[in-house]
């Protein structure tokens, strides 16, 4: 006779995305989306807010918007995604292609008007499969 | 004879509308209202709010903000406007985070789901470590 044991059943950690986005309402619709998938959500209204949230709590995705109105911009995000927090995946979700030399920085790319389910499946994919799938290699 | 309440029907989310222009105070209050059952929509200034009340298909119960916000409107001009708009909304003004973890806590003891208990001074303490953290990182 062969017992098996049943894994405890420990619910699994939520990924922690944080989402830099100036539209408010483009943002509303994300998290809606993001949030009823099961993840724990950021809001950060601009790249400035962004770097405190990162300063302040480990987050393992950063989606950000390209151009935003603030000091830093989305690419100054993405710089310091780079530069300070090697195991986050970087996503990129804006109207235009970010500039050859940086490109790059992203992990992947959605163009508005993109459906937030296909960033939500991006992410259920990038961090529910191999355990190195985390960092892009890309710092 | 005692009469219960009805418990067949689902209670609805209620959402609440946070503004403050400071992303480490507003961050852990609306986490907090979160673990508490509503649903939150976050605006960094009086404009971000002014859109999300402007479109009628997203329901607001209460609008929590913050007084002190750069921009065209101040937390008192932006109440008023409010009201013009959607008469009859629920508008907690807070001066500090101290009085925004306050309302919080006072919405958590009053709202739908009940995940938490009262403990306003939880979130308190949470902005604190964050507002120091962000002291310390600008001194160094």
């Amino acid at each position: 006779v062969i017992s098996v044991t049943p894994k405890a059943d420990v619910p699994p950690k939520p990924v922690r995305v944080l989402l830099a986005e100036d539209e408010v309402l483009a943002r509303v619709m994300v998290t809606d989306v993001l949030r009823g998938e099961g993840f724990q959500v950021f809001e950060a209204s601009n790249g400035q807010e962004g770097i405190s949230i990162l300063k302040a709590m480990p987050v393992d995705v950063v989606i950000t918007d390209l151009r935003m109105r603030s000091v830093a911009d989305g690419l100054e995000l993405a710089r310091y995604v780079r530069a300070h927090c090697p195991n986050v995946s970087l996503v990129l979700a804006a109207a235009h292609a970010p500039p050859i030399t940086e490109d790059l920085l992203f992990d992947a790319f959605f163009i508005k008007p993109y459906p937030p389910e296909d960033i939500a499946s991006w992410i259920r994919r990038r961090h529910t499969s191999t355990p190195d799938h985390a960092d892009s290699g890309l710092a | 004879m005692n009469s219960l309440p009805d418990t067949s029907k689902p209670a609805r989310v209620e959402t609440v509308l946070v503004l403050d222009d400071d992303v480490l105070v507003r961050m852990p209050i609306c986490q907090y209202l979160r673990d508490c059952g509503y649903r939150v929509l976050e605006a960094a200034n009086a404009d971000e709010g002014a859109i999300i009340l402007q479109k009628p298909d997203i329901h607001i119960d209460v609008v929590l903000s913050d007084i002190d916000m750069p921009g065209k409107m101040n937390g008192f001009g932006f109440a008023q406007w409010a009201r013009i708009v959607r008469p009859g909304l629920d508008i907690v003004l807070a001066g500090t985070p101290e009085r925004a973890a306050h309302a919080a806590g006072d919405l958590c003891e009053q709202g739908p789901m009940l995940m938490k208990p009262y403990d306003h001074q939880i979130v308190l303490d949470h902005i604190k470590r964050l507002l120091a953290a962000r002291t310390r990182q600008a001194g160094s």
